[in-house]
């Protein structure tokens, strides 16, 4: 688990995004925006999601961390994840 | 009427006139971050006015906006009012289907669109269509560019009347279809200063603003702030709650008004309070929905010594029809706040079913009169009349029929007990579970639906749909159905969950149809 790359990532978060939100039909790339003109999900929808992959990974985020600049789209959500995914490792 | 200005308000674009050389901040734009001048604002205003008018706009026309929210769109509303022609803002997440419903009720004469939502009025009835900003559009379409500015010119307001439309925001209707409430200048400025007189906004307050444009939450948000010399900062369309954490730390924001459901995040764990400066903060006003007491007082632990504005109104009435005010959160043993008593121009009637007054601390329909009364819904004079009521003790005057039931207590504060129909509040906007319904049935293969209200760990409360088919397998299943029900219907409405009952499920009844009842109240176990 602590091996995961980035791409990794992207690809577990689609995963998750087509388990929470069965009617989404965006083709989701690394730029494809979450909110605006893409996903254009929602406060309450962001939230399910952190949920999700917050169980996913068995990790929770510091509120200060969902920010619309880390959520922006898919590959600045798994630049975040990958971070906080690596300190985990090297912490313990 | 209010002390410090000059004359009674009559027009609501007066408001912003009076101020039209001010160089105070009126407007900042925390999309983009740009700030922008009293003063500028009605430069631009006038250069808008001119292209508008020369468009055909003037006196009793439409001026639609399918805009994101940005400090463009207060020029496009001051234009519009200027101009004697109403504002009408449009949602611009909504399906392409819904925004031509919209837009044909209130037939405007311009609509005013950002490139990227100009798939939504391409083959709507939207009149002239102007597209915000430049080098984007097709060549010879009309465009405007915000940042032209004209030198200014008195406003002409000839011919002009306090009675002409000011803005339409649309509600949810009981038949399944959206009504567009219309707003006068009269009904606007009789709210302005109603509040103004009420609740005492400082000069100079800084307001943060969360409601979208389209929700007529956010027309004290900005009105009001122009009433005093403020300055309004518009957030983008809200996707975290450090999003108002910030902007509140980072702008020393004064005044907000927040719907419940962004309270109730803002105490959760995903949000970042806690650890804010919110020092700022001298005022909460909250509003669309009851807010549960315990929610306020977990936001007073993060922002102490705060007033707490409790508004209560439907659309019909002008954004707020009654204030309950109160620093004193602790002071609270109920579940909820009262919802107050009338603003200064509204007249409250507390009715039986043959709208007769019922004696205080009976439970009554809520009858709301006075100046805030809407003009009437666009282009349905007959649903207009059914909910514009005349109760035979108030001598020919109008009521309009809330549907809220409520009780006077011994002070006189109205007590909200719930809806005389099927709707329910989500995230501030008013549901008619019929329209859910009626959504669904449209869909092929449904055959039954009942969409009843749930509790949601976020916002509070949610809907969950039941569907039936023919039992042969041939309806949608649920991507397919959620799919359907997004071209017709806005995000808030679009149910959280959907339950396809089949055999011996709880929700049916022993000849299959489904146990509306019985599904009613086991969703509200």
């Amino acid at each position: 688990m602590g091996s995961k790359t980035q791409d990794d990532i992207e690809q577990d978060l689609r995963g998750v995004i087509a388990e929470i939100f069965p009617a989404q039909q965006v083709e989701l790339t690394t730029e494809t925006p979450l909110f605006n003109g893409g996903l254009s999900l929602n406060s309450t929808q962001m939230i399910e999601l952190t949920l999700a992959f917050e169980t996913f990974y068995d990790i929770e985020l510091e509120p200060e961390m969902l920010t619309v600049e880390n959520f922006a789209t898919l590959g600045s959500l798994s630049g975040l994840l990958l971070d906080l995914l690596e300190d985990e490792v090297s912490a313990v | 009427m209010s002390e410090g200005t000059a004359a009674v308000l009559e027009l609501a674009d007066q408001v912003l006139e009076r101020r039209r050389t001010s160089e105070a901040t009126a407007v900042v734009d925390l999309g983009t971050g740009r700030q922008v001048s009293y003063r500028t604002l009605a430069r631009r205003t006038q250069a808008l006015a001119d292209l508008l008018a020369g468009l055909g706009v003037g006196r009793g026309s439409t001026v639609a906006m399918v805009m994101d929210k940005c400090a463009d769109s207060v020029t496009v509303m001051w234009a519009a009012l200027r101009l004697g022609a109403r504002y009408v803002p449009v949602d611009e997440s909504l399906p392409t289907a819904r925004v031509a419903v919209l837009l044909g009720m209130c037939e405007p004469a311009v609509t005013l669109v950002h490139p990227q939502h100009q798939g939504l009025v391409d083959g709507a009835p939207a009149g002239t269509v102007l597209t915000v900003g430049e080098g984007t559009h097709t060549a010879g379409a009309p465009c405007w560019d915000p940042d032209t500015e004209a030198e200014i010119r008195p406003a002409d307001t000839t011919g002009r009347s306090p009675e002409d439309q000011a803005y339409v925001v649309f509600t949810s209707g009981s038949t399944g279809a959206p009504k567009g409430v219309a707003i006068s200048h009269r009904a606007m400025c009789a709210l302005l200063e109603g509040v103004q007189q009420v609740v005492g906004f400082e000069e100079g307050m800084r307001y943060l603003n969360v409601a979208p444009l389209f929700f007529d939450a956010s027309v004290v948000d900005l009105w009001s702030t122009f009433l005093v010399g403020g300055t309004v900062h518009l957030l983008p369309r809200l996707r975290m709650p450090t999003q108002v954490t910030r902007a509140i730390e980072k702008w020393r924001i004064t005044d907000t008004l927040l719907v419940p459901s962004v309270i109730r995040m803002l105490v959760s764990r995903f949000s970042d309070a806690g650890r804010r400066d919110l020092s700022s903060l001298r005022r909460l006003w909250f509003g669309g929905e009851s807010c549960p007491v315990s929610v306020l007082r977990a936001f007073a632990a993060m922002a102490p010594g705060l007033t707490y504005v409790h508004g209560y109104g439907p659309s019909e009435t002008t954004h707020s029809a009654t204030l309950f005010l109160t620093g004193d959160i602790d002071g609270y043993s109920d579940e909820f706040l009262p919802i107050g008593t009338a603003l200064p121009a509204v007249e409250l009637l507390v009715v039986d079913d043959e709208l007769r007054p019922v004696p205080d601390g009976t439970t009554g329909e809520l009858l709301i009169g006075g100046a805030q009364m809407m003009t009437g819904y666009c282009g349905d004079p007959e649903r207009t009349a059914e909910v514009l009521v005349a109760p035979p003790a108030a001598g020919g005057a109008r009521y309009y029929r809330s549907g809220d039931y409520v009780r006077r207590r011994a002070d006189g504060a109205l007590v909200f007990l719930g809806r005389r129909d099927d709707a329910l509040k989500i995230n501030g906007n008013l549901v008619h579970l019929s329209e859910v319904e009626a959504a669904a049935l449209a869909v092929d293969g449904v055959t039954d639906c009942c969409a009843v209200p749930a509790e949601h760990p976020v916002t509070g409360r949610a809907i969950t749909l039941f569907v039936l088919d023919e039992g042969d397998g041939s309806g949608p299943d649920e991507p397919e159905l959620r799919k359907e029900l997004a071209l017709r219907l806005p995000g808030y409405m679009m149910p959280t969950r959907i339950e396809f009952p089949t055999g011996a499920d709880v929700g049916l009844t022993a000849s299959g149809k489904l146990d509306r009842s019985r599904l009613k109240a086991l969703a509200n176990t």
